[in-house]
């Protein structure tokens, strides 16, 4: 009974993001088959493409995924950024920042509460800091290869590229290349064993 | 005084309303005296499970408890399961996910925003991921004993056992057992100290 009235209300709920999606933003691609649960925060800047495949899903509240998310998902996109997402992947409650580039392969599941960053924010100068100077930033490509499984609170930082198959345990911070085939997990991220 | 006799009488009223809500639709479910339950709390029991929540426990949602956390309680109890709840324990804003076996002793105090897991939620070779073959996700029970404390954010992950009166660290993620008497704090956690009386 709830589940039949969750899947009614997802499928109004997406159709009313599609709408606002196509209306608002021109330059992002969604696919077929879209499901969207509870709130979705977007800030696309017009100069980025963004292309979001089929079959995925969106999670973002406690009622929808009891694993414990306790925020919604949050795609953000800034100037000349690139972000693609493959198909039939799944997110629940996950932030991504792309301000450079992101690509996230097909059949990829990230846990609750994963962030995904392809930036620092902040320049590492403090006298930048002091100023703002946006120029001086430090950014690198994200890539997250195809059937990978990111655990629940983890932190994706700039620059790592994540094998195919590969599997990043509940809390870790990957700040390094995860080779395919291989589970990492801990703070500073290490190397556990090889998926079997 | 008086936004205090109001905030009591509000939690008495809220507590009703779970407890009523989770008898007549859960018969399987075994709630002691005296429990408060403050803030939100999401249930989804299955009909085949064996729960039990002991007297005194305290379940409090995490945007009532100034913490910085705006997260509900949210307790899952899968086909088959198990979940023991001592006496006497409090949680804010805890995540509990039950697919086996979850044991919680007596006098136990969970920090804000921690999550106690006994699944992988997914398989560990990607064709299972891909079919979505829930036979093949893996996962082993949960015990954790008497007086233990648990630290804000910190995460506990299938097939643990913590002993009596450990410590845990805000932040720490645990997948290996802890003995008695010891904090272990870090991502993944690791030993301290041994706690002295």
């Amino acid at each position: 009974m709830r589940a039949k009235y969750y899947r009614i209300k997802s499928i109004i709920n997406t159709f009313i993001y599609i709408c606002f999606i196509g209306l608002r933003y021109p330059n992002v691609i969604l696919g077929k088959n879209l499901k969207i649960f509870g709130k979705l925060y977007l800030s696309i800047q017009k100069t980025s493409v963004v292309n979001i495949g089929n079959n995925i899903i969106f999670r973002s509240a406690t009622k929808y995924n009891y694993v414990g998310i306790n925020k919604p998902v949050t795609i953000s996109a800034s100037n000349n950024a690139l972000l693609s997402i493959g198909d039939n992947s799944g997110f629940s409650g996950v932030s991504i920042y792309c301000s450079n580039k992101i690509l996230i392969g097909q059949y990829v599941n990230c846990g609750g509460n994963v962030f995904i960053w392809d930036t620092d924010f902040h320049p590492l100068e403090f006298e930048a800091r002091k100023f703002n100077d946006i120029t001086k930033i430090k950014s690198a490509p994200i890539i997250i290869g195809d059937d990978v499984f990111i655990g629940a609170n983890s932190i994706i930082l700039k620059g790592v590229t994540i094998g195919n198959r590969a599997i990043i345990g509940a809390g870790s911070v990957i700040s390094k290349d995860v080779p395919e085939d291989e589970i990492w997990a801990g703070n500073p991220a290490r190397f556990l064993r090889k998926c079997t | 005084m008086f936004y205090g006799r109001y905030y009591n009488a509000k939690n008495v009223i809220n507590t009703l309303k779970y407890r009523y809500y989770i008898k007549l639709k859960y018969l399987n479910v075994e709630i002691g005296k005296n429990i408060k339950i403050i803030g939100r709390m999401f249930i989804s029991f299955h009909c085949d499970t064996k729960i039990n929540i002991g007297n005194n426990v305290v379940f409090r949602a995490a945007s009532h408890s100034d913490l910085g956390f705006y997260k509900p309680i949210s307790i899952t109890v899968l086909k088959n399961a198990e979940l023991l709840v001592g006496d006497n324990s409090g949680f804010t804003g805890t995540a509990i996910y039950v697919s086996k076996k979850i044991v919680i002793g007596k006098y136990c105090n969970f920090g804000g925003n921690t999550t106690i897991w006994d699944t992988d939620f997914h398989p560990v070779e990607f064709k299972g991921r891909r079919n979505h073959d829930e036979t093949k996700i893996k996962s082993a029970p949960v015990i954790i004993g008497d007086n233990v404390f648990v630290g804000a954010n910190s995460m506990i992950l299938k097939g643990v056992t913590i002993g009596d009166r450990a410590i845990i660290g805000a932040g720490s993620i645990v997948f290996k057992d802890i003995p008695a008497d010891e904090i272990w704090t870090g991502n993944p956690a690791k030993f301290l100290t041994k706690i002295v009386n």
